[in-house]
């Protein structure tokens, strides 16, 4: 049986493997036929360029200060989220007085958001402004639905039990907060990794991805724009992992 | 020092579910409320602990009464374990003691597994032991042996006498055996809409 179940997986594992690699081919296949690089680089030359951008320091600066940029947005974003969407569960004028705010971050377009960052604060840190205003109201408003879903009964119990605030947050709370938290995420963290980016193009603050991709348009590096989106998605995905693996230990309930 | 409800009522869109309740427990009593399915004893059990409220009347010594409930629904966290079920009621008590009163009724390896993977009965149990461990001084149980088969229906009955000490006990059942075992006072329960006024039945044993 476990034998069979190993066999399966592998064979689906070879599959994936194979249906990748076609895509790989065509996309090679294309490029060769094409023959023209500032079009198309084909999956080679795409390597390539990684590897002769990953050699250099301006590349790693680059990737250095856009993830920690955005990353501190997304941070910042989470954690006022959940204390608004705390306090607006809580105190539900709180919420009401918000609801407007949040309702226009929601719909206001990224890029009006970029160019009015960019006159109020600047290049430098316009990857951050965008991507906590894009993750803050996710948040925020998954904050209060979760909330929202939290069991009655529970809260009964704990009430006629006289449960400590504490443990009710953890445990009553925070059960209910996590699946909620969780989907926000990855919602949020591909969008603020994308949006971040977007805002950097239009931005071009210095030693950016951003800055390198806008760099690549001007100059018809093609190569160098494809390793450098390879970059992003290897990033995004990372970044994407990581957060959830952390949001998730925070979420588990010891036994 | 003593319990009392006067003339309470309770109606849910327009229909009173019972009316004129007056019912008289005494400090450290063992009673049994026996009634039908539907009849409204959920309902009172909410509005003694003050999670609703009621449309008529009045209660008299609830005020201060700090309740142990069993709710019908188990009520426990399903992502922990029955140990830590119970820290979360009463931090004081120590995880050994919680697992040495738990293993009266209910099996070693359970105590390792979330309350989630727990059997209905299994949940029950816990529960109970919950509420018996509880700091609460007015045992509040809502049917507590439903579910349980005849060997741990006994054992659990058992603990309950065992465990109830100077407290109060209210209970409702549809079994007069129940009552019997636990040697408590069955009270009837006013059929609504009905003008009846209720006391304990003094002739049960």
């Amino acid at each position: 049986m476990g034998r069979k179940k190993a066999d399966g997986l592998k064979g689906r594992r070879i599959k994936k493997a194979a249906i990748l690699l076609f895509w790989l081919c065509l996309w090679q296949g294309i490029s060769l036929w094409v023959d023209r690089p500032i079009f198309l680089v084909g999956p080679c030359e795409t390597l390539a360029a990684i590897f002769r951008l990953a050699g250099t320091g301006p590349f790693w600066h680059a990737v250095f200060s856009s993830l920690t940029r955005i990353g501190f947005g997304f941070a910042l974003a989470f954690c006022i989220g959940l204390i608004c969407g705390s306090a607006a569960y809580f105190r539900p004028f709180f919420g009401e007085l918000l609801s407007p705010v949040v309702t226009l971050m929601k719909t206001i377009p990224v890029a009006s958001f970029v160019i009015l960052a960019l006159i109020w604060a600047g290049a430098d840190n316009l990857s951050l402004i965008i991507s906590f205003l894009v993750v803050f109201p996710i948040i925020y408003l998954n904050t209060v639905a979760g909330l929202k879903s939290t069991d009655r009964q529970l809260l009964e119990m704990s009430q006629v039990y006289r449960m400590k605030s504490l443990a009710r947050a953890l445990h009553i709370y925070r059960p209910a907060l996590a699946p909620y938290l969780v989907s926000a995420c990855q919602v949020a963290l591909g969008m603020s990794w994308k949006s971040g980016i977007a805002a950097e193009v239009i931005g071009t603050p210095q030693y950016s991805i951003g800055e390198n991709l806008y760099m690549a348009k001007v100059f018809f590096t093609t190569d160098e724009l494809f390793a450098w989106t390879a970059v992003i998605i290897a990033l995004s995905f990372l970044f994407e992992k990581a957060v959830l693996i952390l949001i998730k230990e925070a979420a588990r309930e010891k036994i | 020092m003593e319990f009392r409800t006067e003339d309470l009522g309770k109606c849910y869109g327009g229909k009173y579910i019972f009316r004129h309740l007056n019912l008289c427990l005494q400090e450290g009593g063992t009673y049994c409320l026996m009634a039908p399915s539907g009849m409204g004893k959920t309902t009172l059990f909410r509005i003694l602990m003050g999670l609703e409220q009621a449309d008529e009347g009045r209660l008299i010594g609830f005020e201060k009464v700090r309740f142990a409930p069993v709710f019908q629904e188990d009520r426990l966290c399903m992502g922990m374990g029955a140990i830590k079920n119970i820290r979360l009621i009463r931090p004081e008590l120590s995880e050994e003691t919680i697992r040495r009163e738990l293993l009266q009724l209910l099996p070693e390896d359970s105590l390792s597994q979330p309350v989630s993977e727990f059997s209905g009965g299994m949940r029950r149990r816990a529960a109970l032991m919950r509420a018996l461990l509880s700091a609460g001084d007015f045992l509040l149980f809502d049917e507590p042996f439903e579910g349980l088969d005849e060997k741990t229906r006994e054992k659990a009955m058992d603990l309950v006498i065992g465990k109830k000490g100077g407290r109060t006990l209210l209970f409702a059942s549809h079994y007069p055996e129940e009552a019997r075992i636990l040697g408590a006072e069955v009270i009837g329960f006013p059929s609504a809409p009905s003008d009846k006024t209720l006391q304990p039945d003094r002739s049960s044993p």
